[in-house]
């Protein structure tokens, strides 16, 4: 009953938000919805038990995701673009069909393959602590990978940047 | 009562949602903010799964997904940056200078 009265009203609110985040004109506005819609995503996962991944997606999503993209609208003067904006043009009916359809067949899909019958549950289920053990034994091998991963965007990241920056110091000096 | 196919048609809802913006949008920096939603979307169905088959690697495959995001992002958005710098735009319409360039 209590999951029912917190999971209908967050659920409505993801819903809107993200609509929001796909409809709203400025990109602004819409990083800020999507700020909006990943923290409730945060409920729904904490209402799943899943304490730790709610965590995170609080403090990587709206702590480190939606901050990137503000500063990077901050950086770039988008002002032109709010202007082609256009609300109904002929590819979105088409793509509203498509988004449709896909909605159905993966609601289809999630209906016919759902068993059912939820597991009991231990008690410790989704703590950090369990979370964090399983992540060091069984997935150490993705655990290790990922952080090579994290390490080669890194370095993407400012060897894509960098050659900007030397080219506007040189077009300073002539 | 709450079933696990009500946080799955959610998860469905939350994905269409995001192709729809992927779909229509032309702006690059939205298009990569409606990647994000698909993927929370994927997050919210392993994580919906992990509670209803008792098996906790639902909630490790998140945690990757959002690192894998937040690498996505980065690169991203340098990307966007450095296509911004080049042609004053960030409309994927706008994107057909690779054709300007002249071979040999």
């Amino acid at each position: 009953m209590i999951e029912a009265i917190i999971f209908y009203p967050t659920a409505a609110v993801i819903v809107v938000f993200s609509l929001m985040v796909v409809l709203h004109k400025s990109p602004m506005r819409s990083a800020m919805f999507l700020l909006g819609t990943l923290f409730f995503m945060a409920f729904i996962f904490a209402l799943l038990s899943a304490h730790f991944v709610a965590v995170i997606q609080i403090l990587v999503y709206a702590g480190g995701i939606v901050v990137l993209i503000l500063f990077s609208i901050m950086l770039l003067n988008i002002k032109k673009d709010e202007i082609n904006y256009e609300r109904i043009s002929n590819g979105r009916f088409v793509t509203l069909l498509t988004s449709g359809l896909l909605f159905i067949i993966l609601a289809v899909v999630f209906l016919t393959i759902y068993s059912g019958s939820p597991a009991e549950l231990p008690a410790e289920f989704g703590t950090i602590r369990e979370v964090g053990k399983l992540m060091i034994t069984n997935y150490l091998f993705a655990f290790e990978a990922i952080s090579l991963l994290v390490i080669a965007s890194l370095v993407a990241a400012v060897v894509l940047v960098r050659g900007l920056i030397y080219k506007s110091q040189e077009g300073d000096d002539s | 009562m709450i079933t696990t196919t009500h946080y799955l048609i959610l998860a469905a809802v939350v994905f269409a949602i995001g192709a729809f913006g992927v779909l229509t949008r032309r702006n690059l920096l939205v298009m990569l903010m409606s990647v994000e939603l698909m993927l929370n979307a994927a997050n919210l169905t392993f994580v919906a799964f992990a509670k209803d088959l008792g098996d906790m690697g639902g909630h490790i495959f998140p945690i990757f997904i959002m690192t894998v995001a937040a690498c996505e992002v980065a690169v991203g958005l340098a990307i966007i940056i450095t296509i911004f710098r080049l042609g004053d735009t960030s409309d994927v319409l706008d994107l057909t200078f690779m054709k300007d360039i002249k071979s040999g």
